[in-house]
């Protein structure tokens, strides 16, 4: 694979995965917050 | 009007039901087509630009609009926009309608395969004329329809138990197998010699491919197709939410991860295709290869191409039962669609079930026996989904811009408010992609073989226009009967002194 190649790999990768995970992540959190109270 | 309505359980409940309304077959079996037809990188630029610039709006809109009005389309567009709009929400309704008809056939075949992958029968296709062969065969006769019949009877089972017992169970464990089955083919395919030529040509961007329109033009209408984006359905899971819900953050999980399964299919699929042929110009041909009614990579070269791996049968079966799944968690959608609307007009679930089963079924034998009546319908009612998004944005402009932002989204339960930028999005972005996306299939359509103006040929602008021209008049005349059924009667009322009030 060249080297452009492989940085939209994790660009486009980290972006939709990581964008969803880290939103996933964020309701996560915010149900733990609740259940504390 | 309306029977004990019941709510999904949880935040969880509602996002895992739209994740699995979002993906469906547009993600496995669409997305790593069109992504090859478009060559590769370049076509992740425009799909991500739409995911945000029409589906994501879209879907952010269709939530406010029915965890506000708690009604199904027709009701919903009755509500806000004015009872003389019904139709708009029935024609939006009468697209994803005709979409179901012939979704579920294509239910029906994933099934048939899946159970063909299983006992071993596809991985004897060693070419393609072939498979293609056993395919068209499959596709147009009994068989088909007998698969049909099971489709939208497993679809119409799980409606009939209902929000929490049936689409929300369902859904629990549809969306995780459907994530696991695509992973474990991901990476069956990522480690497969020569893999890394799909990759490259997957994420190798030709900046010189974003000066063809048509790759954004198709970057639009895949976000379009695979977020659900302007079919009413997660309008209709709105309905189900609990009284403080997100609107938001929930819709950018949804666009999200629906783009974020499409990545996982495209990676399960291109590299299969790449490592299997020495030259790049024979996996280009077979990864755009199109096929009768676009099933040619899915349903002619997967089988082949499993075939040639180790423990193929096995992959090609976990490839099917995922494909399987997500056409089943969409379809579920599907139904619940029709049938809330005929739940807002009176009568019950259970009551529902057996008349939506009976026209969903008699709707698809068509398409279910004739391959070209299929293509025709996935034509027209697919192009339909573009005036179903230009009709939501035209129910957000007559609603009031200011109005959607302040009774429908920033409301008590949404965690991320939008501000005035999103009328913008709504009230010019949305717009003008609908009017340039349509604009451009009526200008494609004068240059197709057949006569662009004959409405009883597969793909033309008549057939499309014919068939949208019939359904508009047949709605506007039944608008006022529609708004009665979903929204009551009004009374009008003479006073002694001749006004009325």
């Amino acid at each position: 694979m060249t080297n452009d190649a492989i940085a939209a790999m994790v660009v486009v990768l980290t972006g939709v995965w990581g964008g969803f995970a880290l939103l996933i992540a964020g309701v996560m959190r915010k149900d733990r917050r609740e259940s504390d109270y | 009007m309306d029977e004990q309505r019941e709510q999904f359980t949880s935040r969880w409940g509602l996002i895992i039901a739209a994740l699995g309304m979002a993906v469906g077959t547009g993600n496995v079996w669409r997305f790593p087509r069109i992504y090859a037809i478009n060559e590769g990188g370049a076509f992740l630029i425009p799909w991500l630009f739409f995911l945000f610039a029409w589906s994501i709006p879209l879907l952010i809109l269709e939530l406010g609009m029915g965890k506000k009005t708690r009604m199904g389309l027709i009701g919903a567009f009755g509500k806000l926009v004015g009872r003389k709009a019904s139709w708009m929400g029935g024609f939006v309704a009468l697209v994803t309608t005709m979409i179901t008809f012939y979704y579920s056939v294509v239910m029906g075949w994933c099934l048939r395969y899946a159970l063909a992958a299983l006992k071993g029968d596809l991985t004897r296709f060693t070419d393609a004329s072939t498979a293609q062969q056993a395919f068209e065969q499959f596709a147009t006769n009994g068989w088909a329809v007998l698969f049909h019949f099971l489709a939208i009877g497993i679809g119409a089972w799980v409606i009939y138990h209902g929000v929490v017992k049936g689409i929300e169970r369902a859904n629990r464990i549809l969306m995780p197998t459907l994530a696991i089955l695509l992973l474990v083919a991901a990476i069956r395919a990522l480690t497969l010699p020569g893999a890394e030529k799909g990759l490259q040509f997957m994420f190798h961007i030709d900046w010189s491919r974003l000066a063809d329109y048509r790759v954004w033009l198709e970057g639009l209408t895949q976000s379009a197709w695979s977020t659900g984006a302007g079919w009413g359905l997660l309008l209709t899971y709105a309905v189900y939410t609990r009284e403080r819900e997100d609107i938001v953050r929930n819709s950018l999980i949804i666009g999200l991860g629906n783009n974020s399964m499409s990545l996982l299919a495209a990676l399960a699929v291109l590299p299969t295709v790449f490592a299997s042929f020495p030259t790049f110009q024979e996996a280009f041909d077979v990864a755009t290869f199109s096929g009768p009614a676009s099933t040619g990579l899915t349903f002619v070269w997967i089988p082949i191409l499993f075939s040639k791996i180790p423990f193929g049968q096995f992959f090609c079966a976990v490839f099917f039962l995922a494909l399987t799944a997500a056409a089943l968690s969409s379809l579920i959608a599907q139904i619940e669609l029709i049938t809330r609307i005929l739940i807002d007009f009176g009568i019950s679930r259970k009551k529902s079930i057996p008349a939506v089963f009976s026209v969903v079924f008699l709707g698809g034998v068509p398409s279910a026996l004739s391959l070209n009546f299929f293509a025709n319908q996935d034509w027209v009612w697919g192009l339909g989904l573009m005036v179903s998004g230009g009709l939501f944005a035209v129910a957000a402009i007559k609603y009031g811009l200011n109005r959607v932002r302040s009774e429908l989204i920033n409301v008590p339960g949404n965690e991320l408010n939008v501000g005035s930028w999103f009328n913008w999005i709504l009230g010019i972005l949305v717009p003008v992609e609908f009017l340039v996306m349509l604009i451009w299939w009526v200008v494609q359509s004068f240059g197709f073989a057949e006569a662009w103006w004959n409405p009883f040929s597969i793909f033309s602008l008549g057939t499309c226009l014919f068939q949208w021209g019939l359904a508009v008049i047949l709605l506007l005349a039944l608008n006022n009967r529609l708004a009665n059924a979903t929204l009551g009667r009004v009374t009008v009322t003479t006073v002694p002194s001749g006004g009325v009030r």
